[in-house]
């Protein structure tokens, strides 16, 4: 079968001398030819780069190590200096996993400064609960970009999902773990201050940065063992509650 | 050279441009994924069920793609657990059924050809499979009365290439949906359509998460991690625990160890058709697959992360087996395996 495939490829080599050939996969990543503002994400543990698959991160009583991150982010809204809200209403997926910086295009802002921007780690509750099939296929929230981030005839989507191992005493026995945070009352709210960002016909880049670190011990410490190391966000489960109530420190403004 | 038009042929006849082909938009379901440099026609996808249900695409003249993908079956080989080829030789993987390709993006267990069009030629050439070769099924096809007016048709004029085919085999996969089945029907209409008590169950156990021992949850088979959506696949590739010591899978597309023992997750429309199952076909029904996710995982290092019963099981009584079962059943779609739109040509 490899000869053979060798061979087709041989073929293809020479079928595509003459014909162009076109590449169909559309790239989810904006080209920075658009005005308006990009939104920059680095991510990181405790101030470090995230790398995946060791299991190297400490966190209260375990070593972790991150093997997926996909969320959310929507509902962005800038505010001006004199303190009214302008709406670009982007969806942003961010999967850290595949990208550790990734860059998304948010969308335009009129004239003026703007010193603050708001958003939501998670989907708005009409969203959450719309058909995904009638996105398009490349949008965030469509089924051929978001089936890994819904659930089906469940809640929705999954606001933030987080994958990966901890270190138990016996490394052979290493757990894993996966927490899948979503439903409409586990959405968190950001408002970042201290922004400088020109709306108008220019490219702006804001720069954020989501640090894993805190998911587990701020303000909530959130020991892996057995008993704890997934959750779905169904309803009544302490673990879900316990993790949203650090979401809200995962995101800041990098300097 | 297959595109440079040969100086001593009268010159080609031309044909008006293919019929674009209309896609019926079902509910719950994606658009489809539009390949930019093959759309969909009428006459592409005409020329394409030809050749796919054509033996002369095979060294000996006795097998065409329908051999190991029969429509009744959800395009699978007849219960086979290994196919055939022309010589006698035997396969080392199930046949895969075929519907609902266009939401896919990688192809075969392991997912080493990544467009269809790659895909289609390769069993053409396949030693243990048709074993012919590109050329002379090419000639083969220049020669019948039925293929130069057909590739005409579909491509404007009579040329006939390897390119030309696997964009047309292309084409008629792309095209054949199964959007039909009783779970489908009873999503756009549950009061008209309702799902039997048993299969109601098996839904409801399909999509809830694992609850260990102890838990004050009700119980989960937690499948839909992976056959989620109305697709009932989410397009990855993972270790769904068959062995200790995995296969490559898709290790061989990535190089990457993390990846070992990872295969194409098939979606599981139309799954109480396709038997035997897995890469390798090693169970024989559907009961031994829910046995094997109850209480048969294997932990390996590259388990999936959301196979968390592996080890403890997910203790399901025989009442949840049966009515697991009887959900998988709904799946089944008769209007597709019965779609004279997909059917052989020839007959
Ligand atoms: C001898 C039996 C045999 C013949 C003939 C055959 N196939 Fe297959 N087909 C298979 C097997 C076995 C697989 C899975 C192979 C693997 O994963 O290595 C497969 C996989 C496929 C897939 C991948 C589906 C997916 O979801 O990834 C497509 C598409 C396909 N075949 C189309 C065709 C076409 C088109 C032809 C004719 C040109 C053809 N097959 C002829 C046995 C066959
Ligand atoms: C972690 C992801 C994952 C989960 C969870 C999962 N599956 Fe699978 N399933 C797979 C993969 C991957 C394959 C193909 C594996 C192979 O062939 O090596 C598969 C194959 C199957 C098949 C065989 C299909 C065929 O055409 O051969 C059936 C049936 C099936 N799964 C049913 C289920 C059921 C029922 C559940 C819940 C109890 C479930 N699966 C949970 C990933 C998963």
């Amino acid at each position: 079968m490899k000869k053979m495939y060798a061979l087709f490829i041989l073929l293809l080599v020479v079928l595509s001398a003459c014909k162009e050939k076109s590449t169909p996969a559309p790239d989810p990543d904006p080209q920075p030819v658009r005005n308006g503002v990009y939104l920059r994400m680095e991510h990181l543990f405790q101030g470090s780069p995230l790398s995946y698959g060791s299991v190297a991160w400490p966190t209260i009583n375990n070593n972790i190590g991150v093997n997926n991150l996909t969320y959310y982010l929507s509902g962005f809204e800038f505010q001006k200096q004199d303190g009214s809200w302008e709406k670009v209403g982007a969806y942003a997926m961010f999967t850290a996993h595949e990208k550790s910086t990734d860059t998304v295009y948010l969308g335009t802002l009129p004239n003026g400064t703007y010193q603050a921007v708001r958003f939501f780690l998670g989907v708005d509750s009409v969203a959450n609960h719309a058909d995904p099939a009638l996105w398009p296929n490349d949008h965030p929230l469509g089924l051929m970009r978001a089936a890994p981030m819904h659930w089906s005839w469940n809640a929705g989507y999954i606001f933030m999902k987080l994958e990966g191992r901890y270190r138990t005493a016996n490394p052979l026995l290493d757990g894993f773990f996966s927490f899948h945070i979503g439903r409409d009352d586990l959405i968190t709210s950001y408002q970042l201050n201290g922004l400088q960002v020109e709306g108008g016909a220019n490219k702006q880049y804001l720069k954020m940065k989501f640090d894993v670190a805190p998911f587990f011990n701020t303000p909530h410490a959130h020991v892996l063992s057995d008993t704890s190391f997934f959750t779905h966000s169904a309803f009544g489960d302490p673990i879900a509650n316990i993790l949203h109530g650090n979401m809200g420190n995962l995101i800041s403004i990098q300097p | 050279m297959a595109c440079k038009p040969d100086s001593n042929n009268p010159p080609a006849k031309t044909y008006p441009p293919p019929t674009p082909y209309q896609w019926v938009q079902k509910p719950f379901f994606p658009p489809p994924v539009i390949r930019s440099d093959n759309a969909l026609t009428v006459e592409g996808i005409e020329l394409g069920r030809h050749l796919f249900y054509d033996t002369q695409l095979s060294g000996d003249g006795t097998q065409s793609c329908a051999s190991c993908h029969n429509q009744a079956l959800a395009f699978t080989d007849n219960g086979r657990r290994f196919s055939t080829g022309i010589t006698g030789a035997i396969g080392t993987k199930n046949s895969m059924a075929l519907f609902n390709l266009t939401w896919s993006s990688r192809f075969f267990w392991d997912g080493r050809v990544a467009t269809l069009r790659q895909q289609v030629l390769l069993p053409i050439e396949d030693p243990i499979e048709m074993h012919d070769n590109l050329p002379n099924v090419v000639n083969k096809l220049k020669n019948s009365a039925l293929y130069p007016d057909m590739f005409g048709k579909a491509f404007g004029d009579e040329e006939i290439n390897a390119e030309r085919m696997a964009k047309a085999l292309e084409q008629f996969i792309l095209s054949i949906t199964s959007t039909d089945s009783k779970f489908d029907r009873y999503r756009i209409n549950p009061v008209l359509n309702p799902l039997t008590a048993s299969e109601q169950r098996g839904f409801d156990l399909f999509m809830r998460e694992f609850s260990p021992a102890g838990s004050n949850r009700p119980k989960g088979a937690d499948c839909f991690h992976c056959h989620g959506t109305h697709l009932f696949t989410v397009n990855n590739f993972t270790n769904n625990g068959l062995d200790a010591n995995p296969a490559t899978g898709f290790q061989i597309v990535t190089g990457n160890p993390l990846d070992r023992g990872k295969f194409k997750t098939p979606s599981l429309r139309n799954v109480a058709l396709t038997a035997p199952y897995m890469h390798d076909g090693r169970f024989s029904t559907l009961e031994e697959v829910i046995d094997h996710y109850n209480s048969g995982l294997q932990a390996s290092p590259t388990i999936d992360i959301n196979l968390k019963s592996t080890g403890v099981g997910l203790g399901l009584t025989a009442q949840d087996k049966a009515d697991l079962l009887a959900f998988l059943h709904t799946l089944s779609d008769t209007v597709y395996t019965n779609n004279p739109a997909y059917a052989n040509p020839f007959r």
